[in-house]
């Protein structure tokens, strides 16, 4: 990721701005909007799969068929928000925590019910489920930074940085 | 691996791991929205403070060119700085060369003048003229 580029730890992290990893990716735009259009089928359609069936009691299909187009929805949402940071990305976490728990619950399902000739497709929805904890990690650290940025401007009332300040000055001609 | 079962009824257990994890991945999600949500406050930012990588990416280019375009300028302003004292250095002889023909000329004119004044006066310049020659 690009926020390497961006010092953290020096004397000149007070000059820098603080740089977050957008969720606006392909893959995680297309699962979530995959996650809706599944949801909804699902629902609409009153059609479940055989190991999600086999493996789950009825309420909690229903809840996991409705979970999907929830976390699906708000994932979204929290992807594209253009409101404040934080904002953005708390709805992102907890749609990815719930995205995370819904495709492990069928990664689970599909492993168990349908033993070796499931294991292709219960890998790559077990990899969904490891993308969305990972991404919510990634969330986790940003959120953490910029409460940290935040604890250091009210005790440090250093005037607002901005990229253009972040030249030394003394190469000012 | 487990050993393949009918499809239409999962072992006891699995219901309850999956019921669990449902539990907890919902209970989580919407906790940790809440929790975020109650404490926007402590996550404010002003707009200057964060790029995101997207951002970043846009940006990324044009602080190479800035810094290519910055080492340019430092270039030029040498050359600029070397080539106005090379201008004044040749300033300062040209008025020497200058003043140099006038009292030539003076000489030559002079109503008194001997050749051999001429040429004793010249010959006291030659040394200047070498350096005008010689850089």
């Amino acid at each position: 990721m690009s926020e390497r580029a961006v010092g953290r730890r020096s004397g000149r992290r007070r000059r820098r701005p603080l740089s977050v990893t957008s969720g606006w990716q392909p893959f995680e735009v297309t699962s979530l909007a995959t996650a809706v259009v599944c949801g909804v089928s699902l629902v609409g359609l009153d059609s479940r799969p055989r190991s999600v069936a086999a493996a789950m009691p009825n309420l909690l299909e229903q809840i996991w068929a409705v979970g999907l187009i929830v976390a699906g929805v708000a994932g979204l949402c929290g992807v594209a928000w253009q409101g404040q940071l934080a904002t953005a990305l708390g709805v992102e976490l907890g749609a990815l925590l719930g995205f995370g728990s819904v495709t492990g619950m069928y990664a689970i399902a599909v492993f168990v019910i349908a033993g070796r000739p499931g294991i292709a497709a219960g890998l790559f929805i077990a990899a969904l489920a490891v993308s969305s904890w990972w991404r919510c990690v990634q969330i986790v650290r940003d959120l953490h930074r910029l409460a940290r940025a935040q604890e250091l401007r009210h005790k440090i009332e250093v005037p607002m940085p901005v990229e253009g300040a972040a030249r030394d000055p003394s190469s000012a001609p | 691996m487990t050993p393949p079962v009918p499809p239409d009824s999962g072992p006891p257990w699995i219901q309850i791991l999956l019921s669990a994890i449902g539990i907890l991945g919902g209970g989580g999600g919407v906790a940790s929205v809440a929790a975020v949500l109650l404490q926007r406050r402590r996550f404010r930012a002003d707009a200057a403070d964060v790029l995101t990588d997207t951002a970043l990416t846009l940006v990324q280019p044009l602080k190479v060119r800035v810094a290519e375009l910055e080492a340019e300028t430092i270039v030029a302003r040498q050359q600029v700085e070397k080539a106005s004292r090379e201008v004044s250095e040749l300033r300062t002889a040209v008025g020497e060369a200058t003043m140099m023909i006038r009292r030539w000329r003076m000489a030559i004119l002079a109503p008194n003048a001997t050749i051999g004044q001429i040429r004793s006066l010249v010959s006291d310049t030659r040394p200047w003229y070498d350096d005008i020659h010689h850089g």
